[in-house]
């Protein structure tokens, strides 16, 4: 599986959405992607990426497309 | 038995003390309250935890220190506190932030790392005899794998976070379990008599029929 294989199924496992709902996906824009939503797919990002996300990144991490710049900064190439 | 409740800053999560002849037991410890322990009980014989999450956890290294006393959960939940990833203390901060919309109230302790471990662990049910009381500690899975309730002399349910007044239980944090609510926890709760009162991990205490209506619905 490649990386953004790995990123995109931490969002469709989380929360049930389907691959062409990604790009526009945004933190409330679901119901399901709400605060605990949010740790949900947090917990399995960094299970992915053997990464562990900094308190104010996982505050930011506000939409799909945002997430891609965080996973760059743990150097994750997606 | 006197039951007295202190809702902690960390999300209004409750800290139980069961008090009887001058002894008492903690559930869900908060370490900010030795003060008001003090003021009730001359010593603390068991801190019980309904739960792995940080915010029922975070007395229980300073509470375990103060008292003596040894600090009783589950064999999940045992593993689980010692692991700050498991116990949700790293996420907490962040967690908190975006459910309130602020930051933690200034003067709480750093969350981050926190670990503790358990001096006694079960697995299914547990009987504790105190001071003339029987507290039955069951395992109730769900909202967490480490979760459980107490059942106080057959009347008063500690329910921690598996049963909270007016809401559908949350199973959708990392470890939770929606299937095994409703295999493991909904049954052992549908059973209990109705006029159990019931004292959430949050808000205020609550009759069971009153949830058990709402199941019906």
């Amino acid at each position: 599986m490649t990386n953004i294989e790995k990123y995109n199924e931490a969002f469709i496992e989380s929360f049930g959405v389907t691959e062409e709902q990604l790009p526009d996906l945004a933190y409330q824009e679901i119901p399901e992607w709400d605060s605990v939503g949010h740790m949900q797919l947090i917990a399995a990002l960094e299970d992915a990426f053997d990464i562990m996300f900094d308190t104010d990144d996982i505050i930011d991490f506000s939409s799909y497309e945002k997430g891609k710049e965080f996973m760059a900064k743990y150097e994750v190439e997606l | 038995m006197r039951v007295l409740q202190f809702a902690t800053p960390l999300l209004a999560s409750n800290m139980y003390l069961l008090a009887e002849k001058g002894r008492g037991i903690i559930i869900d410890p908060y370490g900010g309250f030795i003060p008001q322990i003090t003021g009730e009980c001359s010593g603390i014989d068991y801190i019980l935890l309904t739960h792995e999450h940080y915010d029922h956890i975070s007395g229980a290294n300073a509470l375990r220190e103060r008292y003596g006393c040894p600090v009783v959960c589950s064999e999940a939940c045992g593993r689980r506190i010692r692991n700050s990833t498991h116990n949700f203390s790293r996420y907490y901060e962040a967690y908190a932030a975006i459910q309130t919309g602020e930051p933690l109230p200034a003067g709480l302790p750093p969350v981050a790392e926190c670990f503790t471990y358990a001096d006694e662990v079960f697995s299914g049910q547990r009987t504790l005899f105190w001071q003339g009381h029987e507290l039955v500690l069951t395992e109730t899975p769900g909202h967490s794998p480490g979760s459980i309730c107490i059942l106080a002399d057959e009347t008063r349910l500690f329910s921690g976070d598996t049963l909270l007044p007016g809401d559908v239980t949350v199973t959708r944090f990392p470890g939770g379990s929606g299937r095994q609510y409703k295999e493991i926890a909904l049954p052992y709760l549908w059973e209990l008599p109705d006029e159990t009162l019931v004292y959430p991990g949050h808000y205020k205490a609550f009759p069971l029929w009153e949830h058990k209506i709402k199941m019906e619905e």
